[in-house]
């Protein structure tokens, strides 16, 4: 079964993603901010990672520069405003696969979750 | 205990005594004040916990409402409602988390978390919250109308447009700017008293980033009774580039308000609207020191430099600012009238 690490530190999103990606069988496992999602990510192996942009104490960027540098292979999915434009290019410019903005749709994000895993595997 | 008593009541000093008699109130009073922020702490635990505890079991229903597409909930939807959702604590909760679900997610399961609003009949908590007197639980209700989209409550909204304290009228002002997708400024016509600066930088605000409907033609609100309403329509009417109001905006011109005759005068310059420039300079050694210097600001922008001669003769006679800004921008315009003739 496909790991996926949500990192999140709204509460709501974090319970929509998780009850979504748990109907489609995914393990999901969640961190509410950005020092939890690094150490999550030292201790275990996941084969998706969903983060969101603006998070506590580890901003979203470094989060995402700190996962290339450690795993490089491991597909990255943006959950984000589609206000934080400079943001989101930063985001894109250092390999994250995908971007959904918030509110989301449910269905489009299994798609691309799907879509992210097949494209690595 | 008795001994201290008669220690302090047979003290034949009587600074002595009343020194002891502070001592024992002072250490009553501590004691008590310690006592009452342990209870008033274990009781916040307590009820967070409570909370906790029920918006875990709130959202674990709602989450699986809205994503088990296979499930008959009709039947659970009303065990839940009737067994949990009695009091006005466990329907707030079940308001938030509903009101969380619609906001974090779209498309059918924002709609899902919607109908399950309707389900568990909370729009007459709504309308009792509306009712209340307390201005945040009006304005929080407000607010859950506007971003569930529950439009038939809006007669009882309508009179908040008008409410004195800030934060329910701009809960109301945001609730009828996404009320009215072809007209999202009609609320306007029911505003009695002026809106601030920080309400027009709201609503531009509002509708520059989360309006989804069509951009509407601002005119009519020229004609609004409130100053600040006709100063706002032209603002919007700039910023939204709409230049074929301009002719409606011209007549402010020479009203008989002056922050209308300067906001108008700058409302033609985002429109660069150069037909006013005959008017501006007849008027100029009448008007006000600021709208002289949105003339000369006008000329700048709009006019030539023959246009800053026109006015030369009445420079003197304005204060420093203006006369600065006159020779400022006249020495601008001057080179380039040069270089093109």
């Amino acid at each position: 079964m496909k790991r996926i690490l949500i990192i999140e530190d709204n509460p709501m999103v974090v319970k929509s993603l998780q009850f979504k990606l748990t109907k489609d069988g995914y393990t999901v496992l969640t961190a509410t901010d950005g020092r939890e999602g690094v150490k999550m990510l030292e201790d275990q192996e996941y084969d998706l990672i969903i983060t969101d942009l603006m998070l506590p104490f580890i901003s979203g960027v470094q989060l995402i520069e700190h996962i290339k540098k450690n795993r490089a292979d491991t597909p990255i999915i943006v959950l984000s405003t589609s206000k934080q434009e400079d943001i989101i290019l930063e985001a894109f410019n250092l390999g994250v696969q995908d971007f959904i903005t918030k509110p989301f749709s449910p269905n489009e994000l299994s798609l691309r979750v799907k879509r992210s895993l097949e494209s690595v595997s | 205990m008795p001994e201290l008593y008669d220690y302090i009541f047979n003290e034949k000093n009587w600074v002595l005594r009343f020194n002891m008699i502070c001592s024992v109130v002072f250490l009553l009073m501590i004691l008590f004040t310690v006592v009452l922020i342990l209870r008033s702490r274990i009781y916040k635990i307590i009820e967070e916990k409570k909370t906790a505890r029920y918006q875990e079991l709130l959202n674990d229903f709602v989450g699986t409402y809205i994503f088990e597409e296979d499930e008959d909930f009709k039947a659970r939807i009303d065990s839940f409602r009737l067994n949990y959702l009695k009091g006005n604590f466990e329907q707030e909760i079940a308001i938030k988390i509903i009101l969380n679900f619609a906001e974090n997610l779209k498309g059918e399961s924002r709609e899902k978390a919607i109908s399950l609003f309707y389900e568990w009949k909370l729009l007459e908590k709504l309308r009792a919250e509306l009712n209340s007197s307390k201005w945040h639980r009006k304005a929080k209700a407000i607010h859950t109308c506007c971003s569930l989209q529950i439009w038939e409550l809006s007669h009882l909204i309508e009179p908040f447009l008008n409410s004195s304290k800030t934060e329910v009228r701009q809960q109301a002002l945001l609730y009828f700017i996404h009320r009215s997708p072809e007209d999202p400024l009609n609320f306007l016509d029911k505003i009695e008293f002026d809106i601030t600066l920080w309400e027009q930088i709201f609503i531009q605000y509002e509708l520059q980033n989360n309006y989804k409907g069509d951009i509407p033609d601002f005119s009519p609100y020229l004609k609004h009774t409130l100053n600040s309403v006709k100063i706002f329509a032209m603002k919007i009417i700039a910023e939204f580039n709409q230049f074929e109001n301009s002719p409606n905006i011209l007549p402010f011109i020479e009203d008989e308000n002056e922050n209308l005759r300067q906001y108008a005068i700058e409302c033609l310059i985002e429109l660069q609207e150069p037909a006013a420039l005959g008017l501006l300079k007849g008027n100029f050694a009448l008007e006000t020191s600021s709208v002289q210097y949105t003339i000369i600001e006008y000329i700048s922008k709009l006019g030539s430099s023959e246009d800053f001669e026109d006015i030369q003769k009445f420079i003197s006679q304005c204060d420093w600012i203006n006369r600065l800004k006159y020779y400022k921008n006249s020495k601008i315009l001057t080179p380039e009238i040069i270089s093109f003739s």
